[in-house]
């Protein structure tokens, strides 16, 4: 039996030793920065790194390791790290989720940082609307990207049914030129082409697909000191009206309600419709050759322009997502963290990640770039910013997330007719229910 | 003569080796699966949610709140989410899933137990299902009940002419069997493997006896066959309402790659505890979700127990 304890004790001798080994070996070389990121572009890891490749250069002393992780695992993998203290050292956060993540205090705080950048007036004002929790007076977040969304349509159809731009300016104007789409039953290079592709109930998008339409009728998602959900009130219900109408009279087919962002473009990219909303990384999509992944030589890509979103009776506006970028409180190294989100809040690096990415800057000085101003679809950036919006950065939007795609999720559904034919779209009694569970959100928030 | 049993501390040291090789084992289980669960339990009575995540364990106790909030409080923000709806479709599915499973599962055994040319072969093709990962299986489903371009409703309708317009699968009633099909579809093989393992140890001389006696093929399967693979099709009984119970991958991935809601119909109990947790940062309200599910569970089991447990102990089976 002694020769068990005698093995015993000397495998946990053997471990200590190695532990105490590892513990103290002296760090030598540059400084490894951990970085979380989300795929933002087909080779994430590998296009960061590109672009991180002047600053490696300028910096011996410090070295960026990139990881992405997946959106759909993402909020599990920051709550791990927020919990545990283990996780990287700067990470990129859905501009959405700010308020959540800084309300659990895991984020450190950058205020004492943003002056060196040139303070906030650098970013898009509807960028850094997203940095900090509201009213906590911290920034905890640097706006990275932004996604604002733009209405894709084609060339073609229009050119062959007389319409121009300004035939999609306004609601009425939009609703008529589909109305005309629809009744012309045109065929282009053998596909029917429908008049509008819309993401439904299966999609990430659910939410921000629906935010435009309620802010452009008047209504919003919560009251002005956001203490209380209000988008079951009269201008929020002609918004969610409006572009649910859309399908119900037929010009978002109906198959359309269960397809994915992703497999609308597609859709759209093949010659399917002939308008479709999405973020301005379609335009990087549709330029890159079809053996890299992307769009390049598709119908859509031979004969598109892109539009403003249309103007509601309360004005133009469109989605402002993105990503910041946030450094965890157990940071290892902050200050070389920090060296790595100023520089990539850079003009230059601001120009080159979009250009790696399609996804447009944060910073307000990089729309007078030629990146942007030379280019013919993507100078529609410089004004369609101006019309951005997004959520408040408060913790209960965040949480009410799943909740809110859920509601709507069941709109949608009623929409596509699957519940039977007594089924009716009852908007008010969703939207009374979806008010009911984001104000118990928000009491439970405070 | 019965001789008195040895105490405790003699039988241990009588298999004292024994002991020392489990004792690995039992770390490991105490260490990855009884603390986890106990946390989780701790979790259940504590105010857990975004603002207290980081406090964790020290998150403010709240008794048995969360518990009276899924139970009692009708108004309660875990019960408007649609648990309620959730635990219906996942008793559903989970009976549905187990039964179709087992019973698909023992028609291919009864015919693959018959001797024919490539039987083999045909057990191995049977059998491929089983191995596909369940989020894959999730992923190419969801692409096959697409309503415009799934293979489904090409088959249903455009070849079959079964069905008078292309139906949704993945929005609204329908979700249900967009569900229920592809786990049946998955576990069966497995099911089939089992049983087809349960036939070859029923030996021959029964049939033959009860052909000389004059049953028919029914009465031979209802009174044979069906009694002597109870113990496997009873464990099978068993794991099936658990795994099923506790689904997830598939139903995760079929709408929209995890992206959303499948629905009132396509909803379970598992997908709706982890839009609570890690969604809407409801830890503590989901932790109680689970562990309530979880004592559900124990409920069954001790049923099962209770009308099989006899069937399955060594020697009968």
């Amino acid at each position: 039996m002694r020769r068990y304890w005698v093995l015993a004790l000397a495998c946990l001798l053997l471990a200590s030793t190695g532990c105490k080994n590892k513990n103290n070996q002296k760090t030598e070389g540059p400084v490894t920065v951990r970085m979380w990121i989300m795929p933002n572009s087909a080779q994430p890891a590998n296009d960061l790194l590109e672009v991180l490749k002047p600053f490696h250069d300028s910096h011996p002393n410090i070295r960026v390791e990139v990881t992405s992780i997946d959106w759909g695992s993402a909020k599990d993998k920051l709550n791990s790290a927020a919990i545990s203290g283990v996780g990287p050292d700067i990470t990129q956060i859905g501009s959405t989720w700010v308020g959540l993540l800084s309300a659990t205090r895991a984020l450190a705080s950058l205020s004492e940082k943003v002056p060196s950048l040139g303070g906030p007036d650098i970013f898009l004002p509807a960028a850094w609307t997203s940095s900090g929790l509201e009213g906590s007076g911290e920034i905890t977040s640097i706006p990275w990207f932004v996604d604002a969304r733009v209405l894709y349509y084609r060339t073609d159809v229009f050119e062959k049914l007389g319409l121009t731009v300004k035939d999609i300016d306004t609601w009425e104007n939009f609703k008529t030129t589909l109305d005309k789409i629809k009744k012309s039953q045109l065929v282009l290079q053998g596909q029917t082409v429908d008049p509008l592709g819309s993401p439904g109930s299966n999609d990430w998008n659910i939410l921000h697909n629906m935010a435009p339409w309620i802010w452009a009728s008047g209504g919003d998602l919560l009251n002005s000191d956001h203490s209380r959900a209000v988008f079951n009130q009269a201008e929020s219900y002609q918004g969610v009206s409006f572009f649910l109408g859309l399908a119900i009279d037929g010009y978002i087919p109906k198959y359309c309600l269960e397809l994915n962002t992703a497999q609308v473009a597609a859709k759209f990219n093949e010659g399917a419709y002939a308008m479709y909303f999405d973020t301005p990384a379609q335009i990087k999509n549709l330029e890159l050759p079809i053996e890299k992944g992307g769009a390049a030589g598709t119908v859509a890509a031979r004969n598109y322009a892109v539009a403003l979103y249309p103007a509601g009776p309360s004005g133009r506006y469109t989605f402002f997502g993105g990503s910041n970028l946030a450094v965890f409180k157990a940071c290892e190294h902050p200050a070389e963290a920090w060296e790595v989100i100023a520089y990539l809040a850079s003009k230059p690096a601001q120009i080159a990640y979009a250009n790696a990415t399609g996804f447009i800057p944060a910073r307000q000085d990089a729309f007078a770039d030629p990146f942007f101003t030379e280019h013919p679809k993507r100078k529609i950036f410089i004004e369609a910013v101006k019309y951005g919006r997004t959520y408040p950065c408060v913790s209960a939007i965040g949480a009410a997330e799943p909740a809110l795609m859920r509601h709507f999720g069941n709109l949608w559904a009623q929409v596509s007719g699957t519940f039977g034919p007594k089924q009716r779209v009852d908007i008010h009694k969703e939207l009374d229910q979806a008010v009911q569970e984001l104000n118990i959100i928000i009491s439970e928030s405070i | 003569m019965k001789t008195a049993a040895p105490p405790l501390l003699a039988q241990m040291r009588r298999h004292k080796h024994a002991y020392a090789f489990i004792l690995p084992t039992l770390c490991a289980m105490f260490l990855i699966h009884f603390v986890p669960m106990l946390q989780g339990i701790y979790m259940s009575f504590l105010r857990l949610n975004q603002i207290t995540l980081r406090q964790y364990l020290g998150a403010p106790f709240i008794g048995l709140r969360n518990y009276v909030d899924i139970l009692f409080n009708p108004q309660s923000l875990v019960r408007i989410s649609g648990l309620g709806q959730a635990a219906k479709v996942t008793l559903i599915y989970a009976f549905v899933v187990t039964l179709a499973t087992i019973a698909l599962g023992l028609g291919m055994a009864l015919l693959l137990h018959r001797e024919f040319k490539g039987r083999t072969v045909a057990r191995t093709l049977f059998f491929l299902p089983w191995i596909i990962p369940q989020f894959v299986v999730g992923l190419l489903w969801g692409f096959m009940w697409q309503k415009n371009e799934g293979i489904i409703n090409f088959v249903l309708h455009d070849c079959l002419h079964l069905l008078s317009d292309k139906p949704f699968w993945l929005i609204g009633n329908n979700t249900l069997w967009a569900i229920i099909i592809p786990t049946v579809w998955r576990g069966w093989p497995f099911a089939m493997i089992m049983l087809l393992a349960g036939l070859q140890q029923i030996s021959d001389e029964y049939y033959q006896a009860a052909k000389i006696d004059g049953a028919n093929a029914w009465q031979r399967f209802w009174h044979i066959t069906l009694p002597l693979l109870k113990p496997v099709w009873a464990t099978l009984l068993l794991f099936g309402m658990i795994f099923n119970v506790y689904s997830f991958n598939i139903v995760y991935m079929m709408f929209g790659l995890g992206a959303g809601y499948p629905g009132p119909w396509g909803d379970l109990m598992m997908t709706n505890i982890f839009r609570a947790s890690f969604g809407a940062y409801r830890f503590g309200a989901g932790a109680a979700a689970s562990v309530l599910l979880m004592l559900f569970m124990i409920g069954m089991v001790l049923v099962w127990n209770h009308y099989f447990k006899k069937d399955v102990t060594a020697g009968n089976l």
